[in-house]
């Protein structure tokens, strides 16, 4: 609990971008490890035949079902541009360059979210 | 998730799993998200009729595989960085592996399920 205290405070004292980086890479990475149980769960349905796999596709095909895939493509997108990031960091020795990729990572966050609008949610 | 703490193995395999679904998940965004056959490719017909070859049971197995590791071990490397006692990592490490085996069966028996429905296996 004590250590749970400390990485808020961390978080509190550090306010940089490097810090909000590492806080949205764990809960992205979170969020997609706990959409991996949605995602078996709602793919079983095959078990019970084409019409009920059919009819828990379809829940996806609803305006809300969208919003859901676009959020979904959001934080994945947020994890694996930043996933990239951290492995060139950490493989090629580019840290004194972490902001300028930074910058790089949500540059092609926001296209990639841009893009997402057109082909997910319209 | 400090290599210190952590090892090597879980902290290189957590980089070389990030690499491979790098480009994994690209082409399975890019099939199911954004292609102009997104809507009817999530279907059971379509999926029947293209993506039970060998080649795709395959993509989507190892796919299955790597995202169950990255996964998981990215819970352990959170979990490790709060320095919890022995017994607790114990539990929790047992938990994980239970975790991704019965995510990992599942996943697979989907696979089989659909391969085995139209005869190209």
């Amino acid at each position: 609990m004590q250590k749970i205290k400390e990485t808020f405070a961390d978080l509190a004292k550090n306010r940089s971008i490097g810090m909000y980086a590492f806080w949205i890479h764990r809960i992205t990475g979170i969020s997609i490890t706990i959409f991996l149980f949605l995602h078996i769960w709602t793919l079983s349905a095959v078990f019970f035949g084409k019409d009920a796999y059919d009819h828990a596709i379809s829940k996806f095909d609803t305006s809300s079902g969208y919003i859901f895939q676009y959020v979904l493509l959001l934080v994945v997108a947020a994890h694996l541009l930043n996933g990239i990031r951290i492995t060139a960091i950490d493989l090629w020795g580019l840290t004194r360059s972490q902001k300028k990729l930074f910058g790089i990572s949500l540059f092609i966050f926001l296209v990639i979210a841009g893009i997402g609008i057109l082909t997910v949610l319209l | 998730m400090s290599i210190e703490k952590r090892g090597f193995w879980p902290w290189y395999l957590q980089r070389i799993t990030a690499l491979l679904l790098v480009a994994g998940m690209s082409v399975h965004f890019f099939l199911f998200h954004f292609s102009p056959n997104r809507y009817v490719s999530r279907y059971y017909d379509e999926i029947i009729d293209r993506f039970c070859s060998p080649g795709w049971i395959a993509f989507h197995a190892c796919l299955l595989s790597l995202v169950i590791f990255h996964g998981l071990n990215g819970i352990w490397g959170i979990f490790v960085d709060f320095n919890f006692n022995k017994r607790s990592k114990y539990i929790v490490n047992l938990t994980l592996w239970f975790i991704g085996t019965v995510l990992f069966g599942a996943g697979i028996y989907i696979l089989i399920w659909f391969a085995t429905k139209n005869g190209n296996m």
